[in-house]
């Protein structure tokens, strides 16, 4: 017995401290798909948590990813329907279960980066759904024909600085927590921008190239809404709030409730502002 | 001592005989390699290691494999999987199936074309995409890690289950060695209860079980009709769970040492708590073997999950006959011959039952009292 004894307990300290050899992992894949055609293509990433950046690709790929990730997250996913023509990337999960490696060391749970590029070759309708991510979106060039942006607890800056070579039929934007910042939102080329954030700032650029008339709908719980915008084109506004302020810098003239600049009636393209806010200030200029 | 273990084995198959239909619904594992005999035990470690990546999986083992820089030449079509190992991978020709290079780039020429992933890991890894793909490509700087050595090359899973059944048994020592410390007798009383009856213990065992729930909810009930007794429901659940976890315990463990006593011999010259941490860890050891049997058996699904319904029954039937014997020793605080109820003194007229002291306490002091008897004293005058 004293041997089957020791044989038990050398087998529990062995698979104790082997276990323990291994080390943290960080790993990088690089993950695409080429281009067949340039049928319409829906895509939705999905990311946990990390940051998250997307761009537009270089032919022939419809799409590149890349993703450095620690041990901690699960590895990243595509899936392809080539029929319905719709992809769907995740990344940034966190593994559930026992620590993969089994040797009971701290995860590296900062490391989860992921760049997207996605193609300029085909029309595109982009949802983006990240929980916990900080998401840095540059736009530009990116033939999109609708987009949505879901965030929970991080921040997100979306760019546009060349007009969209696609016509949106809707730019919607639900931020929670962390803020917006968008920049160039008129070469969008959306009739339509739904922006909707729970706490932080709202911060929104109408610089860019004007094509047509756009209905922007801001709703905002706790937080400033700063509005900045071009002379070039018309801008009426009306403001909703509980205990919001209005600071407007620029020639507008209100009536009606409704404050329209100098040259709206004038003006080639038009924009209706509708803000809605709660505890915050609301601040439009247009130099 | 050898009757009560064979009846534990016995009343085990019958469990086993209950759960084999579920051990037989378990599903068959998706890898299925082939082609591998003329691997080394390092290119298979690291195949196996590929096919446990999922940015890799199983396409990894199902495939037909090469090593060093390969060519599919033009006019060449490999149907199915492609996995190089140790080199580059250049197809001209067509792939049906996913092109894998691990160590290794893979190159598609123009007139390649596969009909798969591409995926490149590990050194080297990169992808020249000049023919057509219709699957993703990867390119991955390191496979998912996992302990290296000849237990990771066998199999992660067998090691973690290894792990885990060893830490447990270590865990169950420990709580032995404490509870034997501190109710080593009433653990004695019950494994002496077990003895004397393996068969009924069991059966008051499954009552008990089954009464368990409806018992907490009685309590629960009757608290609440009292209004006041509401407040108390939370603590009694609380009590209620202790004491029963601290049954099953004192029962298990008294289970376990009659296994134990069983199958290993006393050595001479051992105490009797000395005796009884040897049957314990005797006991211990013999009901772990099904379990280690199961985890080494991890990497076939099927006989593990038969084994391990083997070594779920044999704990199952030793707690439940522990807990029964508990229950009938009222905590190992009596005799299984004593019956329940409060102690009472006995009827007027019949003498009460009066405990034999130990003969060294026995003295010769009559009990009817002794003469007093004058001491003698002199009678003869005298001055002091």
């Amino acid at each position: 017995m004293k041997t089957a004894y020791a044989a038990i307990a050398s087998l529990t300290l062995a698979t104790s401290f082997a276990g323990s050899l291994s080390a943290q992992h960080v790993r990088t894949l690089e993950s695409a798909r080429l281009l067949r055609d340039s049928t319409p293509v829906s895509v939705r990433l999905m990311l946990g948590t990390g940051t998250l950046s997307v761009g537009a690709s270089d032919p022939p790929y419809l799409y590149r990813s890349i993703t450095r990730f620690g041990d901690s997250y699960t590895s990243p996913t595509s899936t392809w329907n080539a029929d319905q023509h719709t992809l769907t990337l995740a990344a940034g999960q966190k593994r559930g279960g026992p620590d993969p490696r089994n040797d009971g060391t701290p995860d590296d749970d900062g490391v989860q980066d992921w760049r997207v590029q996605l193609t300029r070759r085909a029309p595109l309708e982009l949802t983006i759904d990240a929980t916990a991510a900080d998401a840095t979106l540059d736009l530009t060039g990116l033939p999109l024909r609708r987009f949505a942006l879901n965030t929970g607890a991080a921040a997100a800056t979306v760019r546009f600085d060349a007009p969209n070579p696609e016509s949106m039929s809707v730019f919607d934007a639900n931020v929670g927590a962390g803020g917006l910042k968008l920049i160039g939102l008129g070469n969008a080329g959306a009739s339509e921008a739904r922006i909707q954030g729970d706490i932080g700032d709202l911060s929104l650029d109408l610089g860019g190239r004007w094509l047509r008339d756009m209905q922007v709908v801001v709703s905002s719980a706790i937080g400033d809404v700063r509005i900045t915008a071009p002379p070039s084109i018309g801008i009426e506004l009306q403001s909703t709030g509980l205990l919001a302020r209005e600071s407007l810098d620029g020639a507008f003239t209100k009536s009606s409730g409704v404050w329209r600049s100098a040259n709206f009636a004038t003006a080639s393209v038009k924009v209706r502002i509708v803000v809605k806010t709660m505890l915050g200030k609301i601040e439009l200029v247009q130099r | 001592m050898a009757s009560p273990v064979l009846r534990l084995v016995l009343a085990a198959s019958l469990v086993l005989a209950a759960c084999r239909a579920s051990a037989q619904a378990t599903p068959a594992p998706a890898c299925a390699p082939r082609d591998v005999a003329s691997l080394s035990s390092a290119q298979g470690a690291l195949l196996k290691r590929a096919s446990l990546d999922p940015i890799v999986g199983c396409p990894a083992l199902d495939a037909a494999h090469r090593v060093g820089d390969v060519t599919v030449a033009a006019r060449d079509t490999i149907k199915g999987n492609l996995v190089v190992l140790d080199g580059s991978l250049r197809i001209a020709g067509v792939v049906t199936g996913s092109a894998i290079a691990i160590n290794g780039a893979v190159i598609i020429d123009s007139s390649g074309h596969v009909l798969g992933d591409v995926v490149s890991a590990e050194h080297g890894a990169a992808i020249a995409p000049s023919g057509r793909i219709d699957g993703e490509l990867r390119t991955l700087d390191a496979l998912v890690s996992i302990p290296t050595g000849e237990i990771a090359a066998a199999n992660v899973d067998t090691f973690t289950s290894l792990k885990h059944t060893a830490a447990w048994f270590g865990i169950l020592i420990i709580l032995a060695i404490g509870v034997l410390t501190n109710a080593g007798d009433a653990m004695q009383r019950i494994t002496s209860t077990l003895n004397a009856g393996f068969g009924r213990n069991v059966t008051v065992g499954i009552m008990a079980q089954l009464a368990l729930l409806p018992v907490l909810v009685t309590i629960c009930l009757l608290l609440c009709l009292t209004l006041i007794g509401i407040l108390l429901v939370p603590f009694a659940i609380v009590a209620y769970v202790v004491a029963v976890l601290g049954l099953v315990v004192l029962g298990g463990l008294g289970a376990v040492q009659m296994v134990g006593k069983g199958v290993a011999a006393r050595r001479p010259g051992l105490t009797e708590r000395g005796a009884r941490l040897q049957a314990l860890v005797s006991g211990m050891l013999m009901l772990s073997v099904p379990w280690l049997i199961a985890a080494s058996l991890t990497s076939w699904p099927i006989a593990s999950a038969a084994v391990r319904t083997i070594a779920l029954g044999i704990t199952w039937v030793a707690i439940t006959a522990g807990l029964g014997a508990a229950l009938r020793t009222r905590g190992g605080t009596r005799s299984h011959e004593e019956p329940w109820g409060i102690r009472r003194p006995a009827p007027s007229g019949t003498p009460l039952p009066v405990a034999q002291p130990a003969a060294e306490w026995l003295t010769p002091t009559p009990l009817t009292g002794v003469v007093a008897v004058k001491r003698p004293t002199s009678t003869s005058g005298g001055t002091r």
